[in-house]
């Protein structure tokens, strides 16, 4: 394992040894942090973080609870603001951003997968995966198209009329990820996406993955479990609230 | 057992820690199975409560009828024949109801109810008196009969409950009379048709010769069914009796009798408008429990981690169910209690206006029975408001609830059925009763619309009765000199006399000739209202003279008598012809021909919703002299600042003679339509109190679903769902369910408003104005109800409800 300390004043890792990219700096967070303010306690999430991911990357965020790791997400994933620090997506600053434009961005940009797979009950799977191309106003027609070829890319177009209690927690988390390449964003954020799945469940999502990097998604994925990490191109290492680690490598590749 | 007083501990204290929760639903129950057991009380006294006379279903009320009218007094004659020939009622006996002057020492005389009656009438009721004795034969005897039996309200206010009583004089209209007797407190016969006023005393019956004639009727009659004989046989008895008076007397061809239960007399008059109430209560009671279960939903979906922990710790679905309807129970039984003060508070408000007088014959009061009544509704209120969240609440997935509340995936398809169910019940309810409120006051506001005939702005109105052995030329005198002062009072503008103001529903009529013409057929004579008036009375009421003249100074006694009639009489009797100088001859005048000098415009006679134009004869009061009269005074400033002073001249011209039935003629008007508007009035805070209720209630459960689906709105809005999205998501959901409600609504009030249609003047059961409304006005309030939550969802922040995961 090749791994190296940061010093965080040193300017952003692009000199990373084994770094695997297409060059292009798709996001990157400069001096970024994050204060959570209770009445009583200031709880500093994250701490002059800089981490750029390139476009095409997979990159695995790992760490022990409490370290960060989430919050990173979501300041990735647009869901959450900057404490101190600047982020940049695709080159633009996102405090630049109109907070109405924020959604359409999230929209286009962005696919969430998440550890509970946060399907609608209400929604039916072939609805599920149809709802951000609704919010993007894409007419039926082609929203129909996409959504089939996700669900038979994640091999869910069989359940299409079925609802999310009626599939187990590795189908659903499979829809989830119909869900979030449907609109084929550039970004693919995933926050432990097999916590909840047992291990055979969780490497046919961890493949799944793999095949979207292989197509050229950018994929930034929490993860606690170090047999995923490999999958990723690059492992980040996260200790109360400071990237501590990174280490570049060779990723397992789908089967 | 042990289990149960355990699970009571733990709902007190879940309770008491929520108090907010606790309020909510305590207030929500307490105003459902409050007015239920108002309007239970008031229905249970008058329709379903024995009348408090022993073996009281045997209690019959008799009335003559005439084709045009349902029920009316009885003659003295038409009385003893009925009495004589009747074979299946055990004894009959007969009341006359008089005005009388009760004056004693150096206090005000007082107005008092007295009903001079027959021998048995004490025997019908079989009551005996608590104090004294009823009347001897001897009372009956001619030249006798200054005696008195006292109500025991008229003892307690007047006499202090003396039990000395027995003997003791007192002076009534002028003459000394003696007291022999008290009756019970619940003794309370009542002194009209209309069953209002309950008689204050009793005297012996003393009829002249005139009074007993076949011709004048004027006497309530009651009878006692004999043992086993059924109101029906008694009817097809007295229907057999009154043919046979109608073959052997002319002047009875046309006239029945009529028989009823004495309960069903008092209770026919507000059975539809109680009718009417119980079903508004019902929906409060049911809207409340809508209420009520919404919030145990909201409550039982935060406890679901508890439940998981009760099933993991081996507790069965079955007790957790058991568990949260004990809960249930201890709410609606807290919600009982409060109901059960809001009863109090409502009967009293009740009693103050549906049913002022009636429960003063009736006694509306909450009893053991409608304890017992209340207590089964609270019950039977948390088993129905509790089962289906019990139901729903123990169906806890004991992993997930324990690991992350079932955050899996959010509310599930049928998960949310239950919470739409209600919105749209709730809905539909309100839409319901908010109809027949609607109804209701459209209804009264035409019937506000009504011209009475007469302007009864500024006008004073009071009674006053001189002694009845007063002289013709005395009489005149009073009301001579009464309206010589009162007009010159300060403030008074015009003042006039009648027998009977119009809506005050007491009236006098009979028959009448025209000269010239052939007499009427057998039982062909029509009925004319007698009205006698001083001379300005058209002038102080503002009725337009429409031909002719009104009385002038000239028309007094011993001068040409002379008449003045009202258009429908002049449009019925001389269609086409000018009645001017016609002359007519009444029954009650004897046989002199009465001139008509004049026509006026009508007057509304009973109430403004009946619509029925009577003809009516005015006489003047010099010429037909009355002891009662009503006088009215017309001013220029608000009429009751003159009362004080109008009394000051009634006292100087005699300290004996009561002034009583004193008020504004506005108060005469609104009062005739005072069940009406009372009804109104219940109905309308019961709508209100649904509307209130359905509204909070709306807003709770959505605001619970907004809770509820959090996530999915932190999900929807990383998925690129905007502000706007959201809550149009939420208001298109709300919307659709409003809808719901609304179609639900209107379509059972289309089946339900039939129900009202007796109540209502102008107005169609249908009424699509009222319908628009109320629609309109339940969209409003339930897309309020809708939009906050609505809002409140579209602000939460995405990532405070995803990291709940």
């Amino acid at each position: 394992m090749n791994t190296e300390r940061i010093d965080q004043d040193a300017g952003h890792p692009e000199h990373v040894p084994g770094y695997v990219g297409s060059g292009e700096v798709l996001m990157r967070l400069d001096g970024v942090s994050k204060v959570f303010c209770t009445d009583e306690l200031e709880t500093h999430a994250l701490s002059n973080v800089r981490l750029d991911v390139h476009a095409g990357e997979f990159v695995s965020i790992a760490g022990p609870s409490g370290s960060g790791k989430t919050t990173l997400l979501s300041i990735l994933g647009l869901l959450d603001s900057l404490s101190a620090g600047t982020y940049a997506l695709a080159g633009q600053s996102v405090s630049s951003i109109e907070a109405s434009e924020l959604p359409r961005i999230r929209n286009r940009q962005i696919g969430f997968i998440f550890q509970s797979f946060n399907l609608i009950g209400d929604l039916s799977v072939y609805d599920n995966v149809a709802l951000p191309l609704t919010y993007r106003g894409l007419p039926a027609a082609e929203r129909r198209q996409r959504v089939e070829a996700a669900l038979e890319r994640v091999g869910m177009s069989h359940r299409r009329k079925h609802f999310p209690n009626q599939l187990s927690g590795g189908q659903q988390q499979r829809v989830a990820v119909a869900r979030a390449v449907v609109g084929d964003p550039p970004v693919l954020l995933a926050d432990e996406p097999t916590g909840n799945l047992d291990s055979r469940n969780g490497d046919s999502v961890m493949e799944l993955l793999s095949e979207l990097h292989a197509g050229g998604a950018t994929i930034c994925m929490v993860t606690h479990n170090p047999d995923y990490t490999r999958y990723a191109t690059r492992t980040v290492t996260m200790l109360d609230g400071q990237v501590v680690a990174e280490q570049a490598q060779t990723p397992r590749l789908a089967q | 057992m042990e289990n149960f007083f355990q699970d009571l501990r733990f709902g007190a204290r879940l309770l008491c820690k929520r108090p907010g929760f606790t309020a909510s639903a305590v207030l929500a129950l307490a105003l459902g199975i409050g007015g239920t057991t108002a309007i239970v009380t008031l229905a249970s006294a008058v329709l379903l409560r024995p009348l408090p006379y022993p073996d009281s279903e045997r209690l019959i009320a008799i009335w003559e009828t005439l084709p045009e009218m349902r029920q009316g007094s009885v003659s003295d004659a038409n009385f003893r024949d009925f009495r004589d020939q009747s074979t299946r009622v055990e004894s009959m006996a007969a009341v006359y109801a008089r005005d009388l002057s009760l004056g004693y020492g150096d206090e005000d005389p007082e107005r008092v109810v007295g009903g001079d009656v027959s021998r048995d009438f004490f025997r019908v009721f079989a009551v005996e008196p608590t104090v004294g004795r009823t009347f001897s034969d001897d009372a009956y005897a001619p030249g006798r009969g200054r005696v008195a039996v006292l109500s025991h309200e008229l003892w307690r206010r007047r006499f202090g409950r003396d039990p000395q009583v027995y003997g003791k004089t007192f002076v009534l209209n002028g003459q000394l009379h003696r007291v022999v007797g008290v009756m019970p407190a619940d003794y309370r016969v009542a002194a009209d048709a209309r069953q209002q006023a309950p008689f204050d005393l009793f005297r012996p019956l003393h009829l002249s010769a005139e009074e007993r004639g076949r011709g004048n009727h004027m006497l309530q009659v009651y009878g006692r069914l004999r043992p086993g004989v059924s109101v029906e046989q008694a009817r097809a008895e007295m229907d057999t009796i009154a043919a046979r008076l109608a073959q052997q007397y002319p002047s009875q061809a046309e006239r029945g009798v009529r028989v009823r239960t004495l309960k069903e007399q008092f209770a026919a008059p507000l059975r539809p408008a109680l009718l009417v109430l119980l079903g508004a209560v019902g929906l409060v009671l049911l809207i409340a429990c809508a209420n009520v279960g919404g919030l145990l939903l909201a409550r039982g979906a935060s406890r679901q981690g508890e439940f998981a922990i009760r099933l993991a710790l081996g507790a069965g679905r079955r007790r957790i169910v058991r568990q949260l309807l004990t809960e249930s129970l201890l709410l609606s039984l807290l919600g009982g209690g409060c109901g059960v003060l809001v009863a109090l508070w409502l009967i009293d408000l009740v009693t103050l206006g549906l049913a002022e007088q009636l429960s003063r014959v009736i006694p509306v009061e909450i009893d053991l029975g409608i304890l017992g009544f209340s207590l089964a509704v609270s019950v039977l209120t948390g088993l129905v408001f509790g089962i289906l969240p019990a139901l729903s609440a123990s169906r806890s997935e004991v992993l997930l609830g324990l690991k992350d509340g079932g955050a899996r995936a959010t509310v599930g398809p049928g998960q949310g059925r239950l919470r739409r169910g209600l919105i749209v019940g709730e809905l539909a309810l309100a839409v319901t009763l908010s109809i027949g409120a609607g109804l209701m006051a459209h209804s009264f506001v035409k019937l506000q619309g009504v011209d009475p005939g007469f302007d009864e702005h500024n006008l004073l109105t009071f009674r006053v009765a001189l002694p009845e052995d007063a002289e013709d030329r005395e009489v005149v005198a009073f009301y001579s000199r009464l309206i010589d002062r009162l007009k010159a009072l300060p403030g008074a503008q015009e003042v006039a006399a009648i027998n009977h103001p119009p809506l005050i529903r007491q009236n006098m009529n009979g028959g009448f000739s025209i000269e010239g013409r052939p007499p009427w057929g057998p039982g062909q004579e029509p009925l004319t209202e007698y009205q006698v008036v001083t001379r300005d009375y058209f002038r102080a009421m503002k009725i337009p003279v429409v031909r002719g003249r009104s009385f002038s100074e000239h028309d007094r006694n011993g001068t040409t008598g002379v008449v003045v009639i009202n258009e429908t009489m002049a449009n019925l009797y001389w269609p086409g012809e000018d009645p001017i100088g016609k002359r007519m001859r009444t029954g009650w005048t004897g046989d002199e021909w009465k001139q008509i000098v004049g026509v006026v415009a009508d007057t509304t006679r009973f109430s403004l919703d009946n619509t029925r134009r009577a003809a009516e004869t005015y006489f003047p009061f010099e010429q037909a002299q009355l002891r009662a009269m009503a006088v009215m005074v017309r001013t220029s400033v608000e009429p009751r600042s003159l009362v004080e002073a109008v009394r000051g001249q009634v006292r100087g011209l005699d300290a004996t003679l009561p002034m009583y039935a004193t008020q504004t003629m506005e108060q005469v008007v609104a009062d005739s339509l005072g069940d009406r508007s009372f009804s109104l009035l219940l109905l309308c805070l019961f709508a209100l109190t649904a509307l209130v209720l359905a509204g909070t209630g709306i807003y709770g459960l959505l605001a619970y679903q907004v809770s509820q689906r959090s996530r999915e709105v932190g999900i929807r809005m990383a998925l690129g769902a905007r502000v706007g999205d959201v809550r149009r998501l939420f208001v298109v959901e709300g919307a659709k369910l409003i809808v719901a409600g609304l179609l639900v609504g209107l379509g059972t009030s289309v089946v339900l408003a039939r129900f009202l249609e007796s109540l209502l003047y102008g107005v169609s059961a249908q009424d699509g104005l009222t319908f628009g409304i109320v629609a309109v006005l339940l969209s409003v309030i339930a897309l309020v109800a809708v939009y906050v939550p609505a809002r409140r969802a579209s602000q939460i922040d995405p990532m405070v409800a995803l990291r709940s995961e």
